[in-house]
């Protein structure tokens, strides 16, 4: 008896659905936006620290990247290149957020330093909600410059290698290296100033 | 296999790129050496690696499939417009163009001819921060019933040029919700300088 085994679909790379949405086929658009939302919303939700201001960010991210295509093309994969704009576009409407209502993430509201209970940094899950955690994250990561802020997002949330984020930043490893090695520094500094009792 | 000098030790972005595997296989060997002898940059190096664990444990909740589903359809119908935006000026070029042309031709035939040259008004209002195009300069081929309400299709209601308020012309006392529940978030620049001042984002209403 013969048996028949149906064989996966191959899967199209970037370039090929690119080519296909440059053709007005629609499904190759929604692909490529399944494909990278989420690595996307991940990113601009660390940057913004709110849910409908990610997805406002991730939509024009996505309209930006597809309306200027040329702007990537044969210089970087359309990952980073997508990853950089979405970048650019929560940092813009992070500030014209903070014009809007004056709310600034640098100085964390009283509310949140009294509601925030003492985190044991060795043992992160242990008397703190994740969501509790996440602000405070949140909290330590509004205190770093923007370039640091933007460097160990993309590397911490978006999962990029050094090179990659080195290639979305137009910068050295050198200088992603020792970004990180700052932020790190600095996310450590206020983590443990918080969580001592 | 890389042999390090005996008073070599590594940099601290060095250490950090190895709690993140980021260094090569003879480095990272070279750091694990000199990092089992040196125990508290060890410690250094885990707290590291443990700030990283504590981060990715923390990635924000995934939005809905239906917050997903909006959002692709949001993009969809901005592309939708942007490709409408791109035919008219075009069009509004070569309207331009001909326009003119037949100028340039009632001009010579009035030169030639002696006659009294009618006013010529010019489709190219260069100085118009918001063109309308008329119905005849687009030809809408197909559309996605998903767009149609992306497209505003008649006569403009103003026949006079747009121009654009600033931020403190404005005051914006309610916004109300659409039919689907969407309210336009406006954002309105304080800069008296900018122009354009308002920008409307539909979104889903956050305090609901």
């Amino acid at each position: 008896m013969a048996v028949v085994t149906a064989l996966p679909p191959p899967v199209e790379s970037d370039d090929q659905l690119l080519a296909r949405f440059a053709a007005g086929q629609r499904d190759a658009l929604e692909e490529l936006f399944r494909r990278y939302r989420l690595l996307a919303y991940r990113v601009a939700f660390r940057l913004l620290g709110h849910e409908a201001d990610a997805l406002d960010a991730v939509q024009e991210a996505f309209i930006k990247a597809l309306t200027h295509l040329d702007g990537f093309q044969g210089r970087s994969s359309f990952k980073t290149w997508l990853l950089r704009v979405v970048s650019n576009a929560a940092l813009d409407l992070g500030r014209q957020r903070s014009r809007r209502d004056m709310v600034s993430l640098d100085a964390p509201t009283g509310d949140h330093r009294d509601s925030v209970q003492p985190l044991e940094f060795h043992d992160p899950a242990r008397g703190l909600e994740r969501a509790d955690l996440r602000r405070l994250l949140e909290q330590a990561l509004a205190t770093l410059s923007e370039a640091q802020r933007r460097t160990f997002v993309l590397h911490a949330d978006a999962g990029l290698n050094y090179r990659e984020v080195a290639e979305v930043l137009g910068i050295s490893i050198g200088t992603v290296m020792s970004r990180l090695f700052y932020a790190r520094q600095k996310l450590r500094a206020y983590l443990t100033r918080r969580t001592q009792p | 296999m890389m042999h390090e000098h005996e008073d070599w030790q590594p940099t601290p972005e060095q250490l950090v790129a190895f709690a993140d595997g980021e260094l090569d296989a003879d480095r990272a060997l070279a750091v694990a050496r000199w990092l089992a002898i040196h125990p508290k940059a060890a410690a250094e190096v885990d707290a590291h690696i443990e700030l990283t664990e504590l981060w990715r444990d923390t990635l924000p909740p995934d939005p809905t499939e239906s917050a997903w589903y909006a959002a692709r359809l949001r993009v969809q119908r901005r592309r939708q417009v942007v490709r409408v935006r791109r035919i008219a000026g075009t069009l509004r070029s070569r309207v331009a163009a001909a326009a003119m042309v037949a100028a340039a031709g009632i001009l010579a035939v009035a030169l030639v001819g002696r006659m009294r040259v009618p006013p010529v008004v010019s489709a190219d209002r260069t100085n118009d921060p918001y063109p309308v195009v008329s119905g005849s300069d687009v030809e809408i081929t197909s559309i996605s019933p998903a767009d149609d309400r992306a497209l505003v299709v008649g006569m403009s209601p103003a026949r006079e040029p747009f121009v654009p308020a600033r931020g403190p012309d404005v005051l914006v006392n309610r916004v109300y919700p659409d039919s689907d529940g969407q309210v336009a978030t406006v954002r309105i620049s304080l800069d008296k300088d900018s122009v354009p001042i308002a920008w409307p984002v539909l979104r889903r209403d956050r305090d609901r």
